[in-house]
């Protein structure tokens, strides 16, 4: 009986001297597989990496974003049967809401996608300028693409929403926004000139124009739009497989059926607004479905910024009958092939460059801030019942959420 | 598998009839299991070495439930004769000379010894053993340093004796079982599907942010304990599966609850939440004993017809072009209209079929239990449907008298079917929010032509989405412990517990292509052209492996006074992996493969790896087995603490002290048994893995911010004093268990939404808050009548707790967790706070309130668009409780009836929500000239914008169980070839009272974006079923 309680006596010490030797520490040490930590992430050799997973960010921010601001313009309707985005849709987002706030770009948040990518893009400019031109090859083009790509996305932020902010500080107008704006493509248009490279070169010039227009800067708008060839677009790339990658404009409109294009856009006989009537109803079983045949596909490329986008900016800030031309031709291109506009089109110019940028730019992000720009009629009218539920509101611009309002304690009074 | 089911069914009706053959087969297949253990096949163990001259046999069975009492002593008075009762209750005296009576004793652990006349030659003697009311021998291995009589421990331990309450009580699974039979442990249920689990908190939720689950072990290892599983058959967390419910009740002996951080101390970092211990049946020393349990019933929802509300709509007028009318649709429209077209109802009636084997014996060195099962259980709806098979083999093995071994290996393998529910769409949705205009227009049809294909159902009828659909979880689960304890000396006892818990499970979600239902329904638009069908398969696989190590050493110190010193070390490891993958696009019909679809994506590729190191030192001093003084020290570290932050100590203190024992202290006589006890502790509460480090993840190539991280993230320090007192009174016919506990939680780890413009998404945690707590909880027990022709039984269990925070970090006293769920100082975590509309005006020719006025908190109203939120209530249950009466016959006939409670909390209804603000089915928005109450319209009318007035009190009181068990005379019994035979019809969730206004109380989220730790929620859950079961159990 000894001998077996010495051999209990003796397993039991090997298994805790082996547990001991095993060293407890290392019992502590865990991995990670699926996530990078921080400290590992922004090295040099990453450099590429960075730069184009920032890009990334901003190509799926830009998705949603023109998604959601399209429900929000009235060039699409919701046709979810959930309420969490009939908000968007009715005009009236609370800073209580979630979607607008929290949710990723797959699922058509804008607030975080946006700052995300200010952020990413932010970022990977500070380690650029951290790093050697040994360190990193093409160091200045990196640089210059995504000093673009944080002008874009505080574009985003100022042309969405009412008020913004940049790294947890204080609450920004939109025109302090599309200053911070211009600085970074500024910074991106001397880096592209050192890189010697074109594309980005009038990246930068058409997202300055952007922010100058937007801010009303006329001459400064028209000067860098006049430098965009009318031909160029800079496109944001897709990819079917990955849900973040999608085209979000085919994806929810072609392929979940989850929003329709809206009335206003379904009987235009603009080959710039190409639609089928699907002669069925959305997934909300109230809409009639209407899809758009801009985007074919999940993996269609979609535009960033484009020479036509430029010379529109280019029309509204010359105005007149300099203005008026720009607007024709773009009319008379081939593959468009419009007439020409009549003068009753013209007898005022504001809403004739508003009519051909909202069919010119549809679907892709720009008539949410044109509508607080130009100012239409809203519709449907303010007060109209949403089919839903809940009658439609008259904002013009998302408010600031809580999500930041409550965290960031700079937003405070 | 399939084959040998219907044999098992057969044998359940045919067994009457045909005797034993069918069970034979059985015993054969289970025999061939177990050939290695080639047990005693001595009938019964004699402890005489005398002849057998004269015999004495019969049974030994618990007087008030029936059931068969093992391990029992039976003694001659005067004669060297005696004998133990094996797993059926069964003795046999044997070498008894002479003739006329004998006196036998009988005595058990928590059992009163009872002496009983029995004449020599009688082989049919039945003794019923009165079950002691307040046992403080009995031994608890939960929260102590080894194994521990209860009358050394200084905190509450409840213990819910599974074994009996599954012989009688309509309980098919774990959660059932447990549910109102432990005070302090709340069970919140979430949907009448089968297969599906509850959410249970032991002490309420602490936690403000981080799980509130308890953990949970089975034979002293530590498994798996989500609470929320399964294929997302909706998106917000209703219908969820609980692994807790993987243990099948069958195979449990006992579960031990131990609440709170006071109890939990030894366990750690984790415990805080409690600790649940499953003990799993052993074998007892005797004949083998098999025992065969056959369950067979049927269920389904109360009063569907007329239990959800009629809806509203309008219709085209016939004979006009653009006129509508206002009409109603009813669910007894809509089954009408299902049944022409379909030929079925909305919902069915679901079949259980469940049997059970097991066999349990040996001899004194070693002891078996090996038990296995099949059940197929059928719910209302017609693809809802689990199967499951379970199987375990418990040795235990006693190689010399200082060393015990036991092993303990379960497995369990099932498939459980659900449908889609609450935001997911199904039976429920459809027939909840059917609309008048859902039998006009169609997918390409105008709305003004009638024969909508929809029947009047929202998306398509149920029938639709049972063909669209499929949706299911495999699990298989093995957990086994090993455990060996050995005694080197008198003074010194020490013991190893080695164990894994393995889980694999995959959850599919399957769209098979369908162009038909896709280009019919406009909701099944995913099933047919353009993305032609989808899968989805999301596996998880967790591995829980622990170590446990723990030594006792005791001296006496003086005649007097004994010192215990214990020692004892644990590892725990936890890996979680979960893959997910996804395809859609099928070319064909049929196919439905990931492989075969056109477009595959890799979702997910997750590793969770968290461990925990931890050791402990306890002394206790012991003064004449009547007072108990322990203090205890333990040390952890875990891998998901902050770089910043290293190990954590954890300190515990105890008293207990037997007050009826002490002879110098007169205590009034009607007395049997009084203790007091205190215990004050602290345990702790991890954060998650990810929660301490800033991560990125990848996409599609590129990485992007995943999570903010915080490198000074430490766990959550609960600490707790408990005081209480156990007495048992008038010889035991009355017996009360009081336990008061107040404590707190600090470092209480808040996630709050980190800033969008620091560039990481989502929640950041940080070590920020205070909750207190505070708490009663009762179990009284009493025997008012106790005779051998009726016996009456009732016990009353119940706890009440309150939470309150007292502190949200500097700066903040509001942290706001949804639009109307959020984190208040001065109020319980969690609790629904939103804008209250308290007055409107009326616009008679708009028909909409106007000017809306709002509660401002202040005792004044403001305009509700700038009103801010105010406190509606608490959203978990303050209250829980049960009652119990048994009332037995004759001996052999036990009536039982359960009623539970659950109060102070509220909850919202998400139906009407729906119904109202999302969908205008509701009468409110068609006749608002009835409506009395504006400010209610008010609400009604703004959509979704107020959530005030759908929160209600939705405490209520159930009536569980009621269940009648016959136990067939000996004579019966042994016709049948049987020891023991029993015949139980019980009834579940009989009746109702509740002020809930909505369809169920007990319906609600358990995880998802609107489930977890806070705040009730249901939007079209199916109710809780009624469900009558025929049990038989034998025992040969």
């Amino acid at each position: 009986m000894k001998t077996m309680t010495m051999k209990v006596v003796t397993a039991v010490l090997a298994v805790l001297v082996t547990a001991a030797c095993s060293g407890f520490d290392r019992l502590l040490s865990v991995q990670t597989p699926s996530r990078l930590a921080e400290d590992a992430y922004l090295v040099p050799a990453n450099a590429a990496l960075i730069s184009s997973s920032a890009v990334a960010d901003y190509e799926c921010a830009l998705g949603s974003y023109a998604v959601a601001s399209g429900m929000a313009a009235g060039e699409l309707f919701d046709a979810t049967q959930t309420a969490a985005r009939w908000s968007y849709d009715r005009r009236n987002i609370l800073a209580v809401d979630a979607t607008y706030s929290t949710s990723n770009c797959e699922n058509i948040g804008v607030f975080t996608p946006i700052n995300t990518a200010r952020y990413t893009n932010d970022q990977a400019v500070t380690k650029l300028e951290e790093w050697s031109d040994a360190q990193v090859p093409n160091r200045q083009r990196l640089i210059a693409v995504n000093s673009a790509m944080a002008g874009f996305s505080l574009i985003l932020l100022g042309e969405g929403f009412c008020s913004g902010t940049i790294n947890v500080g204080p609450s920004l107008t939109p025109a302090q926004l599309f200053d911070s704006a211009e600085v970074r493509f500024t910074k991106a248009i001397a880096a592209a000139t050192a890189a010697n490279d074109a594309a980005i070169l009038n990246l930068a010039y058409a997202g300055r124009a952007r922010a100058r227009i937007n801010k009303a800067n006329r001459t400064g708008a028209a000067e860098d739009a006049a430098r965009v060839p009318v031909a160029f677009v800079y496109n944001a790339t897709s990819d079917a497989t990955v849900g973040r990658r999608n085209n979000r404009v085919f994806q929810q409109n072609n392929q979940s059926f989850s929003v329709t294009v809206a009335t206003a856009y379904r009987t235009l006989n603009d080959p710039r607004v190409s639609l089928t009537n699907q002669n069925r109803l959305a997934s909300d079983q109230v809409n009639q479905l209407w899809t758009q045949n801009k985007f074919a596909s999940l993996t269609a490329s979609y535009p960033i910024a484009s020479g036509i986008e430029s010379q529109l900016i280019l029309a509204e800030a010359r105005g007149g009958a300099e203005g008026i031309a720009i607007l024709n031709a773009l009319r008379a291109r081939t593959g468009v092939a419009l007439p020409a506009l009549t003068a009753q089109e013209t007898a005022n110019f504001n809403d004739a460059v508003a009519e051909e940028r909202r069919r010119e730019l549809f679907l892709q992000g720009n008539r949410w801030f044109d509508v607080r720009r130009f100012n239409p009629a809203l519709v449907p009218t303010t007060g109209t019942a949403y089919a839903k539920g809940g009658v439609y509101g008259d904002q013009r611009c998302w408010p600031l959420p809580d999500a930041e309002l409550l965290a960031n304690p700079n937003t405070r009074g | 598998m399939e084959q040998s089911v219907r044999m098992l069914a057969r044998c359940r009706t045919c067994l009457p009839q045909h005797r034993r053959s069918p069970v034979r087969m059985l015993g054969m297949l289970f025999a061939a299991c177990l050939m290695s253990f080639k047990p005693d096949r001595v009938p019964l163990q004699a402890q005489s070495g005398g002849q057998s001259t004269g015999v004495i046999a019969g049974v030994v069975v618990n007087d008030r439930s029936g059931a068969p009492v093992s391990d029992a002593q039976v003694a001659v008075e005067g004669r060297n004769v005696g004998a133990t009762t094996d797993a059926a209750g069964r003795f046999r005296l044997v070498g008894l000379t002479g003739s006329g009576n004998v006196e036998l004793t009988i005595r058990r652990i928590g059992f009163q010894s009872r002496t009983m006349s029995a004449a020599i030659g009688a082989t049919d003697v039945r003794v019923g053993l009165i079950e002691r009311a307040m046992e403080l021998t009995s031994v608890v291995t939960t929260g102590t340093a080894g194994i521990a009589e209860k009358r050394a421990i200084g905190n509450a331990v409840t213990t819910v004796n599974a074994a009996e309450v599954v012989a009688t009580q309509p309980v098919n699974s774990f959660q059932e079982l447990l549910n109102g039979r432990a005070s302090g442990v709340s069970i919140t249920a979430s949907s009448g599907q089968v297969g599906t689990g509850s959410r249970i908190r032991v002490r309420g939720a602490s936690s403000l942010s981080l799980s509130n689950d308890p953990l949970i072990y089975v034979d002293g290892v530590r498994v798996d304990n989500t609470q929320a599983s399964g294929p997302a058959n909706q998106a917000f967390g209703s219908a969820s599966i609980s692994r807790w419910n993987d243990f099948s009740p069958d195979d449990i002996e006992s579960i031990e609850v131990i609440k709170g951080p006071a109890a939990a101390t030894l366990y750690g970092t984790e415990a805080s939440n409690g600790v649940i211990q499953i003990i799993t049946k052993k074998g007892a020393a005797g004949r083998p004993v098999w025992n065969l349990v056959a369950r067979g019933g049927t269920s389904w929802v109360p009063n569907w017809l007329t239990r959800f509300e009629d809806n509203y709509g309008t219709v085209p007028r016939a004979g006009s072009t653009t006129a509508l009318d206002t009409v109603t649709i009813s669910t007894r429209q809509l089954n009408d209209s299902l049944n022409a077209r379909f030929g079925n109802d909305i919902f069915t009636t679901g079949e259980l079929q469940d049997i059970q084997l097991s066999l349990a014996g040996g001899g004194s060195t070693v002891r078996y239990y090996a038990g296995g099962g099949y059940e197929e259980n059928r719910g209302a709806e017609r693809v809802n449907r689990l199967r499951r098979m379970n199987l375990r083999v418990n040795v235990q093995a006693n190689p010399s008298p200082s060393i015990d071994l036991q092993t303990s290996l379960g497995y369990t393998s099932g498939r459980t079917y659900l449908p889609y529910e609450a935001g997911g769409g199904g039976a429920t949705w459809a027939t909840y929010y059917a609309s008048p205009s859902f039998l006009y227009g169609g997918v390409g049809v105008s709305t003004r032509a009638p024969n909508n294909p929809q029947l009047g159902f929202r998306s398509g009828p149920p029938n639709i989405y049972y063909q669209a659909y499929d949706l299911f979880q495999d699990a298989d689960r093995f957990t086994t412990s090993f455990q060996i304890a050995n005694r080197p000396t008198s003074w010194l006892n020490h013991r190893l517990i080695l164990g894994i818990d393995r889980l694999a499970e995959n959850n599919e979600e399957r769209t098979p292509r369908n162009d038909i239902l896709g280009a019919t329904y406009a909701s099944f638009a995913s099933s047919g052209p353009p993305t032609s069908g989808s899968i989805s398969a999301s596996m998880r696989d967790v591995t829980v492996t622990s170590y446990d190590y723990v030594a006792n050493a005791s001296f006496s110190l003086t005649s007097a006074f004994k010192s215990v010193t214990s020692a004892g070390g644990q590892i725990y490891m936890r890996q979680s992996r979960l893959r997910g993958i996804s395809g859609s696009t099928f070319p064909a019909a049929g196919l439905t493969s990931i492989a075969s679809a056109s477009i595959r994506n890799v979702g997910t590729d997750e590793l969770f790896q968290n461990n925990t190191v931890g050791a402990f030192v306890q002394q206790q001093v012991v003064w004449n087995d009547r007072l108990f003084l322990t203090g205890a020290i333990r040390t952890d570290d875990n891998s998901a603490f902050g770089t910043n932050f290293d190990a954590v100590t954890y300190p515990k203190l105890s008293a207990s002290w037997v007050v009826s024992d002490e002879p110098s202290l007169s205590i009034p006589s009607m007395f049997n048994m009084l203790r007091v006890r205190s215990a004050y502790g602290a345990s702790g509460l991890q954060p998650g893995a990810f929660d301490a480090i800033r991560t990125y993840t990848a996409a599609g190539g590129f990485l992007t911010p995943s999570s903010a991280g915080n490198p000074d993230l430490g766990p959550e320090r609960s600490t707790e004093f408990e005081a209480g007192l156990d007495a048992g009174m008038w010889n035991d016919r009355l017996a009360i268990e009081l336990t008061y506990f107040k404590g707190n939680t600090k470092d209480a780890i808040l996630s709050r939404q980190a800033p969008p413009s620091n560039g990481f998404p989502g929640l950041q945690l940080f070590n920020a808050g205070q909750v207190d707590r505070n708490g009663i909880e009762w179990i009284v027990r009493s025997t008012p009548i106790r005779g051998d022709r009726l016996a009456l039984d009732l016990t009353l269990s119940g706890s009440t707790n309150h939470y309150n925070i007292a502190s949200l970090g500097a700066g903040t006293d509001f942290v706001s967790l949804s639009s109307n769920v959020a984190h208040r100082v001065g109020y319980a975590p969690g609790a629904w706070w939103d804008r209250r509309v308290v007055s409107a005006g009326y616009d008679a020719t708009t028909k909409r309130a106007t000017n809306l006025m709002c509660d401002d908190g202040k005792g004044a109203t403001v305009a509700c668009a700038s009103a801010p939120r105010v406190f509606l209530g608490n959203s978990v249950p303050t209250s829980e409780g049960s009652f119990t009466a048994g009332l037995t016959l004759f001996g052999n006939l036990r009536i039982n009836s359960f009623l539970d409670w659950r109060g102070g909390y509220k909850k919202l209804d998400g139906n009407y929500r729906v119904r109202c603000g999302a969908f205008v089915l509701c009468r409110e928005l068609y006749y608002p000239d009835e409506v009395e109450d504006k400010a209610l319209l008010g609400a009604v009318q703004a959509g979704t914008a107020y959530t005030h007035h759908l929160i209600s009190d939705a405490s209520f009181m159930r009536l569980r169980e009621l269940s009648a068990t016959y136990t067939l005379p000996a004579r019966f019994a042994s016709t049948l070839g049987a020891s023991r035979a029993s015949v139980t019809i019980a009834g579940r969730n009989l009746a109702l009272w509740t002020n809930f206004p909505g369809i169920e109380p007990e319906a609600s989220f358990n995880g998802g974006t609107r489930g977890g730790a806070f705040g009730q929620w249901e939007q079209n859950v199916l109710p809780q079923l009624r469900q009558f079961v025929a049990t038989v159990n034998f025992n040969f």
